[in-house]
């Protein structure tokens, strides 16, 4: 028989993050595990003229290598037409479409790894929110909550009581976003104290930089960049970014400071960009549309680093970059391989998957 | 292969190349104009007595000399080959030497490294090749070589250095072709004249080992833009400066000129302080300017070095004589204080309103024979290291005649330093052609006379300090810096939290501030607890570097409720400011007794390595740049010095009444740290700021340390 799990959360907890993590995992130990959204909302960069398409199912198709249609990956999808568009299609009717592609994606499967929708409350007014196609799936549920700060606990007990109402009872907590200076305290405290109120703890995923990196390729595409260099690196995760404009003596202190990084600065900052390539810099920059010169070029070259030319000024490029959150996205190999690394080295699952 | 072996291979290789017995010009020409032919031509102008094999695919005849098709074609061996054809036909030619057992490449053909990426490639290429047939590899976009004494100059510069005893490389080929011309005119001479070029392979380093392993180079001169490895270019200075003299230009001081230097060579410099710290530290003069360093170089060609720093000045005319003595006063040296036969001597020479004291004004009316009078005085007093020789056209000065008799001086007293300043124009051309011709360096003006002389001072008295002193070892607990490096590596950063920076320098014997990482409210109330009121907190976030601008920083915290307080305080201060700040809790820490603020800091540098920074801490360092440096590994010489030449360094033997700070323990720290950072590779940069010094006997103590550390 299948084994469900539903993954719960609020928007933007990195629900498709650990559900990715999760069918790697169950994969790796051999199972043989489907992916399920019942309820999506509609991207238009993923729909056609024809059909309605999330974005996670698409995604999660090509990623996960699903062989059901993406219309049935996740049947419903909410446009926010109006208020009642999910009303006049009626509770019964789009159940029934949530059961048939259910068993389609279900079929042969061992584990099926249901993500909820953006709330776990969402199409409560048609008796279909997570908890309810939960009990409706007999599944067990994963309850993700973000944890900057201790207040969050309650966030983790309102979702408790929302799925228990409901009648279900297996209920595993993730930790999120959990500050390092709370580790302690997770761990001998916040964890036998959900344990005692009926919850088993899955894991704790702590703030970690790469998880929500852009690449380079998603930095390319908001700076409306050009390659100069490390075509074939627009995979590479940045896991910050430093703008280069400090005297030369200075700059080897500050890019000592970070891994993973991109460097903003100008092409005529020879200095800089020779100091940036020199401290494990992932991209280099160069702003105002002014290239580098033939011997930083040929240093990149041979360190293999990217350079990434924009029209834009610094202070541009740093607000346009200082706000991107790198998706997961299928033609990332690199990142997807990263989030199932860390996050899946988190969850423990032992006892909860049986 | 070892470093040693394969350095051993370069010395062989370059005596061969100082002396070959036949050179081959891959790219020789028949056609004036063209580099290959100017090469050959000079080979055959400087008395190359060798064979000479001009290569060119069309055969023929060479400037006289039987042109072969390849170098497998000459039948006899080859030692040197120079290589003048374009870029792209380089690499198989160089197989082809390899083959036939070439010992040494001069490549003076341009278009590798210089022009990009692919030139670049290129170059590994030609080493790679070069060192599979042992052969070494001068360049490549070189001017050439010269060895005077062999004599042979297989460059294509305008002519011939005159035969002489310095010895001079440089990385910038046009600027040999400028001072070659002008040495001819100013009649220095050379031993060797070696062009860098892209340092492929043949480095600074090794020339400065051949050269200071040649007995026909007393004085080395180096102009360089970058050294490739700074390490082993200070062992071999090291070696070589207590016996030679080396000064060295090195260009891109300012912040322009580095960025000029660092797109000019397309390598990162390391800092210029780590630049000076390293010639300073391995008895290398570094000369400010081309002119200082020639003009040193010109006057050590005709004297020896001075036996100390008391100048002697001979004029005829009194402004110019003061004007001398304040430049002497100025640079470091002294007016000599003449002895009593010296100045009964010229009292009995001079008329009598003349001043026989230093500086000697034998006045306007001075005649040739006044001036031999007082040059051959000044020359003879054992109170004098060095006679600087003043002459101005007056009406009835015999300018020729003068410098005749000085020439003569010289002949008679041929040790001591003598210096000529002609201040004038057309009437002095002939007496200075007369002086040159006798080996009297001379000047137009008096400060670079003076200048020159206090460089070769300058040369004797770091020779004389050079000491062969090992750093200390102090016995540490390297496995638990290793186990926090480990464990920081672990946790994805670069950055250490301040508790275990302190962790770091207490187990290498630093006295710290007992540091402890809290990451609850209740937790700082019991560490705060066990330290003992009253306490400093501060966030602990590798993304915060200056705590108090945001409020990360709280001190003087007396008691458990005033603890907890500041515990939310700081965390709330840092979610207003800094919202995406990883937090790892606060520190609290024992609030240390305020003591004379110091920083004690190390940044790795690229070419040098670990530079220790020592001087006035607190916030306000960047201001006060009361600071000064040394390259680890530090002796205790070293320690001191370091201590000394800071404002600091004065304040901390107690002043105004105060009492002496604990200058041993403040060394201790600094070699302590020193040892760390050779120790831990990992360690890229580190700061102690402030320590807090206390009074002779007291110590000093760590207050704040930061770490970072560098990529695996």
């Amino acid at each position: 028989m299948t084994k469900n799990i539903v993954i719960s959360g609020e928007t933007m907890t990195g629900k498709t993050m650990v559900a990715l993590a999760l069918v790697g995992k169950l994969r790796k130990e051999g199972h043989k595990v489907g992916y399920f959204k019942p309820v999506g909302s509609k991207s238009f960069e993923y729909s056609s003229e024809d059909i309605d398409v999330d974005e996670d199912a698409a995604i999660m198709k090509e990623v996960l290598g699903l062989e059901v249609d993406v219309s049935c990956v996740c049947p419903i999808i909410r446009t926010k037409s109006s208020y009642d568009e999910l009303l006049r299609v009626g509770h019964d009717k789009l159940l029934k479409k949530i059961n048939e592609c259910y068993s389609k994606g279900a079929s042969g499967m061992d584990y099926m790894v249901i993500e909820s929708a953006k709330a776990p409350w969402n199409l409560l007014h048609v008796d279909l929110s997570a908890p309810q196609i939960a009990k409706e799936l007999s599944a067990s549920v994963i309850v993700l909550v973000n944890f900057p700060d201790v207040a969050a606990i309650d966030a983790v007990f309102l979702q408790r009581d929302l799925f228990t109402q409901h009648g279900i009872s297996e209920i595993g907590v993730i930790l999120n976003m959990v500050a390092p200076m709370l580790k302690k305290t997770v761990e001998k405290k916040i964890k036998p104290f959900l344990e005692e109120n009926c919850m088993k703890f899955l894991g704790v995923i702590y703030q970690r930089r790469e998880l929500f990196s852009p690449t380079v390729r998603d930095i390319l595409r908001a700076l409306e960049g050009q390659m100069i260099a490390g075509n074939d690196k627009l995979d590479l995760l940045i896991d910050r970014f430093l703008v280069g404009s400090m005297a030369p003596e200075n700059a080897l202190k500050w890019f000592r400071r970070a891994k993973d990084k991109a460097v903003i600065t100008s092409g005529d900052r020879s200095d800089i960009c020779l100091a940036a390539l020199e401290t494990d810099t992932n991209l280099l920059i160069l702003t105002g549309g002014m290239g580098p010169d033939i011997r930083t070029l040929s240093r990149a070259k041979e360190l293999g680093i990217p350079i990434m030319m924009t029209a834009h000024d610094t202070y541009t490029t740093g607000q346009l970059v200082d706000r991107l959150v790198g998706m997961v996205s299928p033609e990332n190999k690199e990142k997807i391989a990263i989030v199932q690394k860390i996050v899946g080295e988190a969850i423990d699952l032992t006892g909860f998957d049986s | 292969m070892t470093w040693s072996c394969l350095n051993l291979d370069r010395q062989k290789g370059i005596d061969v190349l100082f002396n070959p017995k036949s050179i081959a010009v891959i790219g020789a020409s028949s056609t004036k104009g063209k580099l290959g032919n100017d090469v050959v031509r000079n080979l055959i102008d400087s008395g190359f007595e060798g064979r000479v094999y001009p290569i060119n695919p069309k055969g023929g005849e060479i400037l006289g000399l039987k042109a072969f098709r390849s170098v497998s074609e000459v039948a006899g061996e080859i030692d040197v080959a120079v290589i003048v054809i374009p870029a792209k036909y380089v690499l198989p030619v160089i197989e082809e030497c390899g083959q036939k057992g070439v010992t040494a490449l001069v490549i003076i053909t341009a278009g590798f490294k210089e022009i990009g990426h692919e030139g670049q490639e290129a170059e590994k290429k030609i080493v790679e090749i070069a060192e599979k047939y042992d052969m070494i590899v001068q360049g490549p976009n070189c001017l050439g070589i010269v060895n005077t004494f062999a004599p042979y100059n297989a460059s294509f510069a305008a002519g011939t250095p005159e035969k002489g005893s310095v010895a001079f490389a440089s990385q910038s080929g046009a600027l040999m072709t400028g001072i070659l011309d002008w040495s001819l005119m100013e009649k220095i001479g050379f031993s060797k004249f070696v062009s860098l070029g892209n340092k492929a392979q043949l480095d600074e380093t090794d020339f400065v080992e051949s050269f200071g392993r040649d007995p026909d180079s007393n004085f080395i001169l180096l102009y360089i833009e970058s050294v490739v490895d700074g390490k082993k270019f200070m062992e071999a200075c090291r070696k070589i400066a207590p016996h030679k003299p080396i000064y060295v230009v090195k260009s891109g001081v300012s912040t322009a000129g580095a960025r000029a230097a660092s797109s000019h060579t397309g390598s990162l410099a390391g800092s210029d302080t780590a630049y000076s710290v390293a010639f300073k530290q391995c008895g290398v003069i570094r000369a400010d300017s081309m002119s200082e360093l020639f003009d040193v170089a010109n006057v050590f060609d005709d004297c020896h070095l001075p036996g100390g720093n008391r100048v002697a000045i001979v004029t005829n005319a009194g402004g110019p004589g003061i004007i001398t003595t304040d430049a002497v006063e100025m640079s470091g040296l002294a007016m000599a204080k003449f002895s009593p036969s010296t100045i009964e001597t010229m009292k009995k020479g001079l008329p009598s309103a003349a001043s026989v004291y230093n500086p000697v004004d034998a006045l306007g009316t001075a005649q040739p024979q006044d001036y031999a009078l007082c040059v051959d005085a000044t020359l003879q007093d054992e109170n004098v290291d060095a006679v600087l020789v003043l002459l101005t056209p007056q009406a009835m000065t015999k300018e020729t005649e003068t410098a005749q008799v000085i020439v003569e001086s010289k002949k008679k007293y041929p040790t001591k330093p003598l210096l000529a300043v002609f201040m004038g124009g057309n009437s002095m051309t002939y007496p200075r052609i007369v002086l040159n011709e006798g080996g009297i360096p001379v000047f137009d003006f008096p400060e670079r006379a003076v200048n020159a002389i206090a460089e070769l001072y300058r040369y004797t008295v770091v020779r004389d300090s050079l000491k062969d002193e090992t750093p200390p070892k102090f016995k540490v607990d390297k496995k638990r810096v290793k186990e926090i490096i480990k464990h920081v590596r672990n946790d994805h950063r670069r950055v250490m939290l301040g508790s275990e920076a302190h962790v770091i320098a207490e187990a290498y014997g630093i006295r710290v501030a007992r540091t402890q990482l809290a990451t609850s409210a209740e937790e700082a109330q019991a560490i705060a607890a066990e330290i003992g009121f009253p306490v400093v907190m501060k966030i602990a976030s590798p993304d915060i570097v200056h705590k108090s601008d945001i409020g990360g920083l709280m001190i003087g915290l007396k008691s458990e409720e005033e603890v907890k307080n500041a515990f939310l305080q700081i965390l709330d201060n840092v979610r207003t400011h800094v919202p995406r700040a990883v937090v790892y809790g606060v520190d609290v820490q024992e609030m240390a007794m305020k003591g004379k603020e110091l920083i004690i800091g190390c940044s790795r540098d690229i070419q040098f390595g670990p530079l220790i920074m020592f001087g006035a801490g607190g916030i306000f360092v960047n201001y006060l740049k009361d600071v000064s440096f040394r390259l680890a590994p530090m002796t205790r010489s070293d320690a001191s010095d370091l201590i000394a030449e800071t404002k600091m360094g004065t304040l901390l033997q107690g002043v105004r009444g105060e009492e002496p700070s604990d200058i041993d323990a403040i060394a201790d720290t600094i070699l302590r740290i020193s040892q760390l950072v050779c120790d831990f590779k990992e360690i890229v940069e580190l700061d102690i700021n402030p320590a807090f010094a206390y009074e002779k006997g007291n110590g000093v103590i760590a207050v704040d340390v930061k770490i970072t550390i560098g990529g695996e």
